[in-house]
């Protein structure tokens, strides 16, 4: 009996003693490493962004180790597949806290922010979603950081292009969406910069990721004689709406938003993605030359023995991991989630080498990047070409 | 285990759990997983709550489906009728945590006596259609609710309190949804057992001779939807407190779809199917994370491909099992047991 009852105190002592001494440790930092997690859309519909975001990032991160990590500590990398599912990515969230040890890192859907929020200021992480929604950085939150211009700015610059381009009138805008929070940012962005400049919103019209037919919004559209569609969709979305726009004769302009700009529309569309569409992004394409994208293209061909054209969501998630590593730089020797999250706020004209333009954040604003550029399909050599400068919304009189 | 199993007395005769070693077992297992928040982290109380979530969504559904023969794929909608009405009232009025779950429970057992009429008439394949409008309907009235119920966005819940105690920690809330669970499968249970729940299978197996025999098969199709969206309501008002923001991306008919997968995978009919089931279903996505996580260690390579196999290895699962062990999981563990017991002789 007695040996049964010491048994059962070593059970509740072996039990019990990890989880005491584990409380006291700084969540994912130890004095060789550091962990950061990214929940990326790996098989879900938005997937074609998702997989080169985590890409771009594990091998950023791969880079930097191999440069000696960030002041003597090596960076670790836990990938999760958050398939575009609310609920899948609080649950993956909630094993990156608590299971894996994540100190901060990346989460993924506009969907998944506002349940989130409470939980990065309860958990103490240091979060760079990949939507770039507006909510994200206003009002400020804590601990969230967006390295670029959000689908609100986007919108507003697609806005001012067509007002901009188009003579003697105002414009009549399209726009096109899915039904869900993402959508409806783009949706609202579209109709207030349209007030703003003495208008409305010509037809706006719903359209889910997936949708394989367009006849009905390209038919409503046109009945609307719109001269420019604002898109804020996917890649092959765009190619489903360009594709029925070619066959029903709906002479517009299609200005899809950030998540628009991928190769996969190009390879759907051909030519008629040349002759109907301009991106707005805000990060620059493999082609570029610039110093930032040439060490990119060098350490990604050594890094992973391929030298495919990567997209720009790709160097999205590169960008990213280098925010992450200046961050954690700045931070060092004393690494903890408020410190991180102090130095990233410290961060100032960080320059990614023409990756995307200056990134600076400041304790009032987490709004990492303003600019956006506006490129149109080149379907020869399957790329993007910028249209424009770097620009912000303009300012409307 | 004993080699004679006589009842003496009608007591024993109509206990739930025939014999002592089943009690023991039972009660056994209740310890362990009240034990849980000690024994594991908060990853695994949060799937194990979620679990819990299921499980009773899970058992409102079988009734319906398995016991009544009613098939629905609505039940995803039913929790979200729950599910919002808890987030709407208590962002205006401070209920009672276990008053507020039964509410909305109550609320969506009034809709799911909408989605009975049309079941008086319908039955198999039109039925299921009919439960899918429903479902999308629900849907549609949420992403177009405005301020009501935040639209696209959500709504956000409070945290629940249970005599006083916040229930603000994975472990606490852990153990009130075990609570409810036990709670309901034991109703669940019971009801089968009684005269309500004979009345469900008599209409399940031939409706028109229950008519014949005397039941009013109208007026028990309407209580099986009653239960059943009761279950459901319940099922998403504790979701709602468990993640703390509710939106529709919650409750879509995939979700409708896992819930009837879980019931046929577990057992149509039985409790304890619903409970197998659930487990599998919810544990299975968990497992191939952490095979794929293993395979990506060791062929990093092939990660983009294999988290397009997750979803298909989950699919095939479901087929493989399906062909195999027809009656699920229940029927696999019935054959285990006779199996066992009968040993060595084949009968």
């Amino acid at each position: 009996m007695r040996s049964r009852m010491l048994l059962g105190v070593a059970w509740l002592a072996v039990v019990l003693l990890p989880g005491a001494t584990l409380a006291q440790q700084v969540r994912g930092v130890t004095p060789t490493s550091v962990r950061l997690g990214v929940i990326a859309d790996l098989s879900g519909p938005t997937n074609e962004t998702g997989n080169p975001y985590a890409e771009g990032f594990k091998t950023a991160v791969a880079w930097v180790n191999q440069q000696g990590g960030v002041s003597g500590r090596r960076l670790e990398l836990a990938i999760e597949d958050g398939k575009y599912d609310v609920a899948a990515e609080q649950a993956l969230f909630r094993k990156f806290v608590t299971l894996d040890n994540v100190l901060g890192g990346v989460t993924y859907t506009t969907g998944s922010q506002i349940p989130l929020f409470p939980q990065y200021e309860r958990e103490r992480f240091v979060a760079i979603p990949v939507s770039l929604s507006e909510f994200l950085v206003t009002p400020l939150k804590k601990w969230v950081f967006s390295i670029s211009a959000t689908y609100t700015d986007q919108v507003k610059v697609a806005v001012d292009y067509a007002v901009k381009n188009t003579a003697g009138r105002k414009p009549r805008i399209g726009v096109v969406f899915p039904d869900n929070p993402y959508g409806h940012e783009g949706r609202d962005a579209a109709r207030a910069r349209a007030k703003e400049y003495g208008f409305e919103v010509a037809g706006e019209e719903i359209m889910a990721f997936n949708a394989l037919d367009a006849t009905s919004q390209v038919l409503n559209l046109k009945k609307a004689n719109v001269d420019y569609v604002i898109m804020q969709e996917v890649g092959p979305t765009v190619a489903t709406f360009i594709r029925d726009a070619s066959r029903l004769g709906l002479e517009t302009k299609v200005i899809g938003t950030f998540q628009t700009v991928g190769e996969s529309l190009i390879q759907l569309s051909g030519k008629l993605a040349e002759k109907y569409y301009l991106g707005v992004h805000t990060f620059n394409g493999w082609h570029e030359e610039a110093p930032g994208m040439a060490k990119l293209r060098e350490a990604t061909i050594k890094i992973t023995g391929s030298d495919r054209v990567r997209v720009r969501s790709y160097v999205q998630g590169w960008a990213t991991a280098l925010v992450f590593v200046e961050a954690i730089r700045l931070a060092s020797p004393n690494v903890t989630p408020d410190s991180l999250r102090d130095a990233m706020e410290r961060i100032r004209n960080l320059d990614t080498g023409g990756l995307t333009g200056a990134i600076s954040f400041s304790p009032d604003d987490h709004r990492g990047g303003k600019f956006v550029r506006i490129f149109k399909a080149n379907a020869d050599r399957i790329s993007f070409d910028p249209v424009t400068d770097w620009m912000a919304p303009a300012r409307v009189r | 285990m004993p080699s004679g199993d006589f009842r003496t007395t009608y007591r024993e005769d109509r206990a739930i759990f025939a014999t002592a070693w089943t009690r023991w077992m039972v009660a056994g297992f209740v310890i362990l997983l009240l034990c849980l928040p000690v024994l594991t982290g908060r990853y695994v109380l949060y799937i194990f709550t979620l679990a819990g979530v299921n499980l009773i969504a899970a058992t409102g559904l079988n009734i319906l489906t398995g016991n009544t023969g009613q098939i629905s794929l609505g039940q995803a909608g039913l929790m979200a009728v729950g599910a919002y009405a808890t987030a709407i009232t208590s962002t205006h009025l401070a209920v009672p945590f276990p008053l507020m779950v039964a509410l909305s429970g109550v609320v969506a057992a009034a809709f799911g006596l909408v989605v009975a009429i049309p079941s008086l008439r319908l039955k198999g394949l039109y039925l299921a259609l009919s439960t899918i409008a429903f479902q999308l309907i629900v849907e549609f009235a949420i992403y177009r609710g405005g301020q009501i119920t935040g639209g696209a966005t959500g709504l956000a819940v409070p945290v629940p309190a249970l005599l006083g105690v916040p229930l603000d920690t994975d472990g606490r809330y852990y153990l009130a949804v075990l609570g409810a669970a036990i709670g309901l499968l034991a109703f669940a249970r019971n009801l089968l057992r009684s005269r309500v729940g004979r009345a469900f299978m008599a209409i399940r197996d031939r409706d028109i001779a229950a008519e014949i025999a005397g039941i009013d098969v109208t007026r028990y199709k309407i209580v099986a939807f009653a239960i059943s969206s009761f279950y459901g309501g319940v099922a998403g008002s504790l979701l709602a407190y468990h993640v703390r923001y509710i939106s529709p991306e919650n409750f879509t008919l995939f979700y409708s779809i896992s819930l009837l997968g879980m019931v046929i995978i577990g057992g149509l009919g039985s409790v304890l199917g619903s409970v197998l089931g659930t487990v599998f279903m919810t544990l299975l996505p968990e497992a191939i994370r952490l095979l794929v996580g293993a395979l990506n260690e060791a062929l990093p390579v092939l990660s983009v491909r294999f988290a397009l196999l997750q979803d298909g290895i989950f699919g095939l699962s479901i087929v493989l099992f399906l062909l195999f062990e027809p009656e699920g999981l229940v029927g696999g563990w019935r054959s285990l047991k006779t199996y066992w017991r009968t040993w060595p002789y084949a009968y």
